[in-house]
């Protein structure tokens, strides 16, 4: 495979990114939920 | 008043419920998806007979480039949405989908970069296509910046919005970017007028790899805007107990 330096950067690149973006995002919604659980036990079923 | 069909989402806990069901299907379909079509773009789709193996971050490049104009794109219907029918989930899912717009508009610049440099010999040149990207990853930051420039978050979100409906003017001329001026850039591959010319061992990975990053970009602002409508209504919960208290 030629070019494979400029292709693992990329490929690379990309991962990295998705895995950041997703990984806050879940934290960040889980962490939500928790919060809201512990204040409204009400609202578990809602979220 | 808004119209019918969006007022089963106006509700926050009408919409955690709805995007609860839905998330767990555009987080696996994007997974899926997008595993098969880079996979495919990378082990069993040909190399090109020009660009050789750098052809194969076409299956990255693409898809980001498509999520970033769509993301634009989504950033001005929700400006609509909040300025015309004042929709309550309009300004948080603006302020939700504007990072991972950018960031998909970032990783467009980049692999494109990435690919530039074997193919032209150039990190970058001031193409009109590459320029008018980067316009948009400005866009982006100016929009994120606006949410935040202001104590009031209300007049963020409106400063922002009027920023996403100008700003939709960059759109057309990313897309015409290629038609309109000679630039180094390659002419669009999929056009509305005509079948694509691209070889379907190579169309089929990339048109599948576009799939489950747009899936995957819609699972990640879903779940922004969820974790966003809980801090909502958990700052909305304080301050009511916080009054209640006093």
């Amino acid at each position: 495979m030629d070019h494979l330096t400029y292709i693992i950067a990329s490929y690379g690149l990309a991962v990295a990114m998705v895995a950041a973006y997703g990984i806050t995002a879940w934290a960040r919604m889980g962490r939500a939920r928790r919060q809201l659980t512990a204040i409204d036990p009400r609202g578990r079923d809602r979220t | 008043m808004a119209p019918p069909n969006l007022h089963r989402f106006a509700n926050p806990g009408q919409f955690l419920r709805l995007s609860g069901r839905i998330l767990p299907w555009l987080t696996w379909g994007g997974l899926i998806f997008t595993v098969l079509g880079l996979g495919w773009g990378l082990f069993v789709a040909p190399a090109d007979w020009q660009q050789g193996d750098a052809v194969r971050i076409i299956y990255l490049h693409v898809p980001a480039a498509w999520l970033a104009s769509a993301g634009y794109f989504g950033l001005a219907v929700c400006a609509v949405l909040s300025f015309v029918w004042r929709h309550p989930l309009a300004d948080l899912a603006a302020a939700e989908l504007g990072p991972v717009g950018a960031g998909a508009t970032a990783l467009c610049l980049a692999t494109g970069s990435l690919w530039g440099k074997p193919m032209w010999g150039a990190w970058w040149v001031w193409d009109a296509r590459l320029t008018s990207m980067l316009v948009l990853l400005f866009l982006y930051l100016g929009h994120i910046a606006l949410i935040r420039a202001f104590d009031n978050p209300e007049r963020g979100y409106r400063a922002a919005a009027i920023l996403a409906l100008i700003g939709a003017v960059d759109l057309p001329v990313i897309k015409f970017s290629v038609d309109w001026w000679n630039t180094l850039h390659q002419p669009a591959t999929f056009k509305f007028t005509s079948a694509p010319t691209m070889y379907q061992g190579m169309m089929w990975p990339l048109l599948i790899s576009a799939l489950g990053f747009s899936l995957g970009f819609g699972a990640i602002v879903t779940a922004r805007l969820r974790a966003a409508v809980m801090e909502r209504r958990i700052r909305g919960l304080l301050m009511a107990r916080a009054q209640e208290a006093a």
